[in-house]
């Protein structure tokens, strides 16, 4: 993601401020119930938020 | 959204393994919370989420992953990663998966779309509900707003051919008036919700929603502490249902009966509440917070009889849970997103309608409490003891409804009060919630008619 891109992109659009928040998770679980496998849950997430502060105008 | 061919190229990867059944889930899903504070906005949040999750069984051992890049790149190793958990298996070629789309009649149709209208439209419902709050009564020093709107595209395709589709859209209205006389603080709060677009706000208008939250407020003014003891309760209807979602319903589903974790696991058939008490659990209720077409697993919804007359008649039971208790599903499988895997939950669950008038269930009550609005609680899901505050309550005084009370909380166990339920109302309203489990946080209704409860200890905070 060209952050820099939807920065200026966000300014443009009269925003006053923009917070890009992004993160990328890779997980693997494994859960055991009465001496056998419950569950097993692998992933992989990756997030992007934005936080834009409006203009006063 | 995956095509069919490709959904079927996935599943029959999955079926090259010691897995016995495949299934995907995928879902796009656009959601905005607008939050307001005095009838100003505070804060739009708007969430756009997609991914898939794959889920394989082999027997009654289940293994799940799921990422939010739909594509080989990133779901093959997933789907390697899931077999090799199950056993490695040599040279099983890939069976043909051949899908074929489920038709279901669409029970929750939507005729106005929440981004067919106006953010400054959307955030005018909220000052609506504000504004009549905020003139309900001149001891109205507060309000806050939320208006929740989501729209979520999901399609299920399994190893069994089938691929089923579904939107579900919801919309919610939440708002909490804070009432104030000298230094006595009290808040009320109502938030209704439905499984329909914004057209559900024309019949639900935000000024009732406002005026309940604030009239609820301005009550608890006057209210006394609670005594405390052992002593009949009324529990009115709508939200009052939580305790039976709560203490009743989540022993009611595979996840818990399967394991043998549930005070009513393998008693079907048999009495677990009183003779006048018949439960449901429907999915299919047109238009409500709860319901939805298909369910997580793509098995069309249902209506489950519960508990007829007392007898308990039957689970809510998602694919797994079926298997672990060799009995079929009853397409009771939900989850928040393709992030949780399924397991079974509950709908729209309620307490059926009873012939008793409102009025009729404080007849001969000497002293008593009438728990009006429930707050929040907790339950031991093993036993289904619970702690539920009464968020407004009044005393019961020879048969008719006097003070306020503030303080109250209700103590019992979810099987008891079944049993000692004598005179149910024939008001049956439902209240909107969210429903925290292992497979997330899904929309659910609870409801019951307004019920009289022979028995429930009270813990008060008035000293007798």
């Amino acid at each position: 993601m060209n952050k820099q891109k939807w920065i200026a992109r966000a300014l443009e659009m009269g925003v006053e401020g923009l917070e890009i928040y992004e993160g990328r998770s890779a997980e693997r679980s494994v859960s055991w119930f009465d001496g056998q496998m419950d569950s097993f849950v692998t992933s992989d997430v990756k997030g992007t938020s934005l936080r834009a502060k409006p203009s006063r105008s | 959204m995956l095509n069919k061919e490709a959904l079927a190229r996935y599943l029959s990867l999955c079926l090259a393994s010691e897995a016995d059944f495949a299934e995907i889930y995928e879902e796009e899903e656009t959601s905005e919370t607008v939050s307001s504070l005095n009838a100003e906005v505070e804060n739009v949040s708007r969430t756009v989420k997609s991914g898939a999750g794959i889920r394989l069984y082999k027997g009654v051992q289940s293994v799940y992953g799921y990422s939010n890049f739909v594509d080989d790149e990133h779901l093959l190793p997933i789907i390697a990663d899931l077999k090799s958990a199950l056993g490695e298996t040599e040279g099983k070629e890939a069976p043909a998966v051949s899908l074929a789309e489920v038709p279901f009649v669409n029970n929750n149709p939507v005729r106005v779309d929440f981004e067919s209208v106006s953010l400054a439209d959307r955030a005018e419902l909220v000052f609506r509900g504000e504004r009549a709050a905020k003139e309900y009564d001149g001891r109205i020093v507060k309000t806050q707003g939320r208006l929740l709107n989501v729209r979520q595209n999901v399609q299920i395709a399994n190893s069994e051919d089938r691929l089923a589709k579904d939107v579900r859209v919801r919309t919610r209205l939440m708002i909490d008036a804070y009432a104030a006389e000298g230094d006595n603080f009290q808040s009320g709060g109502y938030y209704p919700g439905a499984g329909q677009g914004l057209e559900y706000w024309e019949e639900k208008t935000p000024e009732s929603v406002g005026r309940e939250a604030a009239r609820s407020a301005v009550v608890m003014l006057s209210a006394m502490d609670c005594p405390s003891g052992k002593m009949p309760v009324v529990i009115d209807n709508e939200f009052g249902g939580v305790i039976f979602h709560e203490a009743c319903g989540h022993s009611l589903e595979a996840t818990s009966v399967s394991k043998n974790q549930s005070v009513f696991a393998g008693k079907l058939g048999q009495q677990i509440a009183a003779p006048c008490v018949s439960a449901v659990d429907d999915g299919t209720i047109p238009g409500a917070w709860g319901s939805e077409n298909v369910d997580d697993e793509g098995a069309p919804q249902k209506k489950r009889v519960l508990i007829e007359n007392g007898i308990l008649k039957s689970y809510m039971i998602d694919r797994l849970g079926g298997r672990r208790m060799g009995m079929e599903p009853t397409g009771s499988s939900r989850r928040e997103s393709y992030q949780f895997e399924p397991t079974s939950r509950m709908s729209n669950t309620f307490i059926c309608a009873g012939t008793d008038s409102f009025e009729s269930l404080f007849e001969g009550v000497e002293r008593g409490l009438y728990a009006k609005k429930m707050g929040g609680g907790s339950v031991n899901p093993m036993t289904g003891e619970f702690n539920f505050s009464v968020r407004e309550g009044y005393l019961i005084e020879n048969g008719k409804i006097t003070t306020p009370v503030k303080g109250a909380s209700l103590i019992g166990s979810g099987a008891e009060i079944l049993m000692n339920i004598e005179k149910i109302s024939d008001n049956l309203t439902r209240g909107q919630g969210m429903c925290g489990s292992s497979s997330g946080s899904i929309p659910t209704d609870v409801g019951q008619p307004a019920i009289r409860v022979s028995s429930i200890t009270v813990g008060g905070t008035a000293n007798e």
